[in-house]
């Protein structure tokens, strides 16, 4: 494989993708700004911060993804010196970067503010889960646009994503160990909760690790 | 004998309403072939696996000596593909297109791009949302142009371009192959434009290759010969007549095995031979799409 022509690839859907970052980094720092507002304020502030971790993964795959395969742009990007395994590789590198890389600041802004702010810090191992569920989701959204030609289904793959994100959060208000301290001062790290994140994050990898695998084998990509 | 360009061996491809039925192609350095055939009739299809975009489920394909789907990467340096079906990404200026391409490709020429910008009167900022259909053709053949490619393949160039922008990106490909190292693969339903560049004429209809020839041989070889026949007297069965039409006594014969002495044969058979028409591409192509159908149902 050749390392720079790869690079290019990469390079180019980040380039695509940046906007959806910078978005996603801008609404985490508005959201910042809301936690001030009083209680309206910190309500406004977690859904800001809520759209602000799950919506990369719906525009890069809608975009960066799925538009790019609809607009045609991908017979263009295949036609050049890349082999199509290359491409998909690639993409899905671009991907997984151009998701996590505004995961990763917003989180560690996130739990930053917290510790610095006078906020009630109660809510940090709901969010954690909350965190560890929009990267899970992302795995799954990223498998259903490589993977299917129907633009319906990812669709519906977008809407059953948007529906879990309330049910996710009634499920983990369920935990004891989560929903017990959410109204909390301090935040209560109980073992549950990073059992829960690192099932989390390994469920993702694993989704990505047999997406490759698959892909690996699709012999039509047009 | 050179090495051909590419070779395709006994490539089958089925979906569940399409077959490629065991096609043989094959393009000798410098020269250009027009690939032409009805909508549907396999030619994107041919390319895209020709490309290792689509993978054959049966067969070998050599592009440019390299085995494919395999060892495309390596293949795709020296071949620059343009489709009528492909898109450059759209809310990004065409000068990030031309800095990407020359990014993979060593080859990109970028003095020829920007004579190329200019013959084609395309601005690098402009935004390729904002260009045209025909300017959006001319910017992916600058693309593939400017890599200074040993093959072009070009799947429908000229559909929906208006009668000038065909005529510049002709007169460009023209200017091209004179250069002989380089060969080229056009596909198109518009024979006009395919006959004035190629040297070389394929005809595809319903998944299979139905004639592969020199163009001068396809054009010398078909005839319509206008022929008044005695009521008493019928035509002579003769090798490679495909269609015989006519109204009242006077026949019009479609051959394609045209030799100068077939209107003295005709002639001894009884019919005064009124006229003998040369064909366009054009009906060539349509007189043998209809007679390969025919014998298919036959």
């Amino acid at each position: 494989m050749s390392a720079s022509v790869f690079r290019s690839y990469v390079q180019k859907d980040l380039f695509l993708a940046t906007p959806i970052m910078i978005g996603a980094v801008v609404c985490g720092i508005i959201s910042i700004g809301l936690v001030h507002l009083g209680s309206v304020g910190v309500y406004a502030a977690l859904i800001v911060m809520i759209c602000a971790g799950a919506s990369p993964a719906v525009f890069i795959c809608m975009y960066s993804i799925l538009g790019e395969r609809k607009e045609r742009s991908n017979l263009f990007a295949m036609s050049l010196p890349i082999s199509t395994y290359q491409y998909v590789f690639g993409k899905l590198t671009a991907a997984c970067i151009g998701f996590l890389v505004p995961w990763a600041v917003l989180a560690l802004g996130a739990f930053l503010i917290f510790y610095k702010l006078p906020v009630p810090g109660g809510v940090l191992p709901a969010g954690l889960l909350f965190w560890g569920f929009t990267f899970l989701q992302f795995a799954g959204m990223l498998a259903v646009t490589m993977l299917s030609e129907s633009e319906a289904l990812v669709v519906a793959a977008v809407v059953v994503f948007n529906v879990s994100i309330s049910f996710y959060i009634f499920l983990i208000m369920h935990i004891p160990a989560v929903g017990s301290h959410v109204n909390g001062r301090v935040a209560v790290w109980s073992p549950v909760v990073f059992e829960v994140f690192a099932g989390e994050l390994l469920l993702a990898m694993l989704i990505i690790a047999l997406l490759l695998v698959r892909l690996a084998r699709k012999r039509d990509f047009i | 004998m050179n090495q051909p360009v590419f070779e395709m061996r006994d490539v089958e491809k089925t979906y569940p309403y399409f077959h490629l039925e065991r096609l043989h192609l094959r393009l000798a350095p410098g020269q250009i072939m027009g690939f032409i055939g009805p909508n549907g009739a396999g030619k994107s299809t041919t390319i895209r696996i020709l490309m290792g975009l689509v993978s054959q489920d049966r067969g070998e394909v050599q592009l440019l000596g390299h085995a494919m789907p395999r060892e495309q990467a390596q293949a795709k340096r020296d071949v620059a593909f343009v489709s009528a079906d492909m898109r450059l990404y759209a809310r990004i200026p065409l000068a990030w297109h031309m800095k990407f391409v020359a990014s993979v490709v060593p080859t990109w020429d970028a003095k020829y791009a920007a004579m190329l910008l200019e013959r084609f009167d395309l601005h690098p900022e402009q935004s390729i949302r904002s260009l045209s259909f025909g300017q959006h053709m001319k910017a992916l053949l600058l693309l593939a142009l400017a890599r200074r490619p040993r093959l072009l393949i070009l799947d429908e160039p000229m559909t929906g371009l208006d009668p000038v922008a065909r005529h510049e990106i002709v007169s460009e490909l023209m200017e091209i192959v004179t250069d002989e190292g380089r060969s080229v693969l056009f596909s198109s339903h518009h024979t006009q434009d395919v006959e004035q560049i190629s040297d070389q004429i394929t005809f595809i209809d319903r998944g299979r290759v139905i004639e592969s020839s020199d163009k001068e041989v396809f054009l010398e070889r078909w005839r319509r010969v206008h022929a008044e026949l005695p009521a008493d007297r019928q035509l002579p069965k003769l090798p490679g007549i495909v269609d015989v039409s006519g109204a009242g006594r006077v026949a019009v014969i479609t051959t394609k095995a045209f030799t100068p002495e077939l209107p003295a044969y005709f002639e001894q058979s009884g019919a005064r031979v009124r006229e003998v028409q040369h064909m366009t591409l054009e009906e060539i192509f349509v007189a043998e799409v209809m007679s390969s159908r025919k014998g298919s149902a036959a």
